[in-house]
């Protein structure tokens, strides 16, 4: 996504910039809020560091692409962003001010997610984790339906997705079986894990696109799960 | 919610704006985020705890995928378990259990993606019926001794299999040969279906079958 913001053609690089700006914005929420600003400075901070550096300054485009992590580089440039706002209390006399283009509702749902002793960064990363982990629910849920799974993601959906994220009970499989019109117990676990598999595939996928090389994928990774893991 | 609050906010300092505050809220708006849906809620509700178990699937399908498919088989199947060989291996996994361990794998053994999934499929298929004879001197099976013999003994002898699995087929082959054990009444799982006599062949590099046909 990276590549196709910095090299593609300008449809295709504006697509992927809103689709980076989509994913990152909660992350930048977070580190902002976790820094101290209230939920009204908060958004009015993201908004102006995702118009004026991501989109004006043209982050991705002007970032190195044989320089490490672009979360590495978004904190960064976030952080310097925040500096140059304290200094000239920009966000101060914008204070009172509601931009509607940042949705306060799920900001706050947002904050709800945090830990009340989590530092900026962990926030930051938790965020960044979680956004990333839900777009490619979105995906993969896309791509079951595209591919005729629809069984797949309701075993899947059922079994794993709503338990995990909404603290439910997982559907048995008799029940499953029953609704879903699905041969046996074997047959939906061996779904499930289809589904796993390929939630796996695209969360690779997905974070490949934001490193600048691919051997630094698993490294990504295991540096987001031990900001998740800390958060225990 | 994200229809409530799609509605313009009024601003504290009125509301005209400057062409400077039009033109990024124009491109504000182009990448505001998406309509919230009930989905959208759902990924979001307590995301920030739970997010090690999705982050874990993708590293531990990078490592390997055919392991991470069966050990999710195996958690799926008794959470207490972390993997498939410590299901199968361990004298505390139930009799329900390897008998629900045996259908997942077999059908992992016709249906898996790909031959080494197959592959280990068929390879675990074997260790639950194994781990039956061997921790709960029960048949789960209604394979003949011969060709429970026969396919314990590729197994033991099978260099692509963990040395757990294959102490524990050596020690199913030895349970077969004094079988049927003197300390327990049960001889053979009466609940058991039939098998085809291939069920314990190695699918090799076969595509997967249509469907699973029997799961006993």
């Amino acid at each position: 996504m990276i590549r196709e913001v910095g090299l593609g053609d300008p449809t295709s690089a504006a697509k992927a910039m809103q689709r980076l700006t989509r994913r990152y914005w909660p992350a930048v929420y977070a580190y902002v809020r976790r820094s101290g600003h209230d939920v009204h400075e908060a958004a009015d901070l993201t908004q102006g560091f995702i118009c004026d550096v991501m989109l004006s300054r043209q982050l991705v485009q002007n970032a190195d692409p044989g320089h490490g992590r672009f979360r590495s580089l978004l904190l960064a440039a976030l952080k310097n962003y925040l500096r140059q706002q304290h200094r000239r209390g920009a966000a101060r006399r914008r204070g009172g001010k509601l931009p509607r283009e940042i949705d306060l509702d799920r900001a706050a749902e947002t904050v709800a997610d945090y830990r009340s002793d989590d530092s900026p960064d962990a926030a930051f990363a938790a965020q960044y984790g979680a956004t990333l982990v839900r777009q490619v629910l979105d995906l993969v849920r896309a791509d079951c339906l595209k591919d005729g799974q629809q069984a797949h993601w309701a075993v899947f959906e059922r079994r794993v997705a709503r338990p995990l994220l909404l603290g439910e009970a997982p559907e048995s499989y008799a029940t499953l079986i029953e609704h879903l019109g699905l041969p046996s117990a074997a047959q939906a676990a061996n779904m499930l894990v289809t589904v796993k598999r390929r939630f796996a595939r695209t969360l690779i996928n997905e974070v490949a696109r934001t490193v600048s090389d691919p051997v630094e994928v698993e490294a990504e990774l295991n540096d987001l799960l031990k900001h998740v893991e800390r958060r225990r | 919610m994200s229809q409530r609050n799609s509605q313009p906010r009024r601003s504290g300092r009125g509301q005209a704006r400057t062409r400077p505050e039009k033109a990024r809220a124009s491109r504000a708006a182009a990448v505001a985020p998406a309509a919230v849906n009930h989905d959208d809620r759902m990924h979001e509700s307590a995301l920030g705890e739970k997010l090690s178990a999705p982050l874990r699937w993708a590293l531990d399908a990078a490592a390997s995928p055919s392991i991470a498919a069966a050990d999710w088989l195996a958690q799926d199947i008794n959470p207490g378990f972390d993997s498939a060989i410590e299901l199968l291996t361990s004298d505390r996994a139930s009799v329900e259990d390897l008998r629900k361990a045996k259908s997942a794998f077999k059908t992992m053994r016709i249906l898996g993606e790909t031959v080494a999934d197959r592959r280990l499929g068929a390879r675990l298929y074997l260790a639950a019926i194994a781990s039956g004879l061997v921790h709960h001197q029960l048949r789960i099976s209604r394979q003949s001794d011969a060709a429970l013999t026969r396919a314990l003994d590729r197994l033991v002898s099978d260099r692509g299999v963990d040395p757990r699995l294959q102490q524990l087929a050596g020690t199913a082959i030895c349970s077969l040969k004094t079988w049927p054990p003197p300390e327990s009444p049960l001889i053979a799982d009466p609940n058991d279906v039939e098998e085809e006599p291939e069920d314990l062949e190695d699918p090799g590099s076969t595509a997967p079958r249509a469907s699973t046909r029997g799961t006993g």
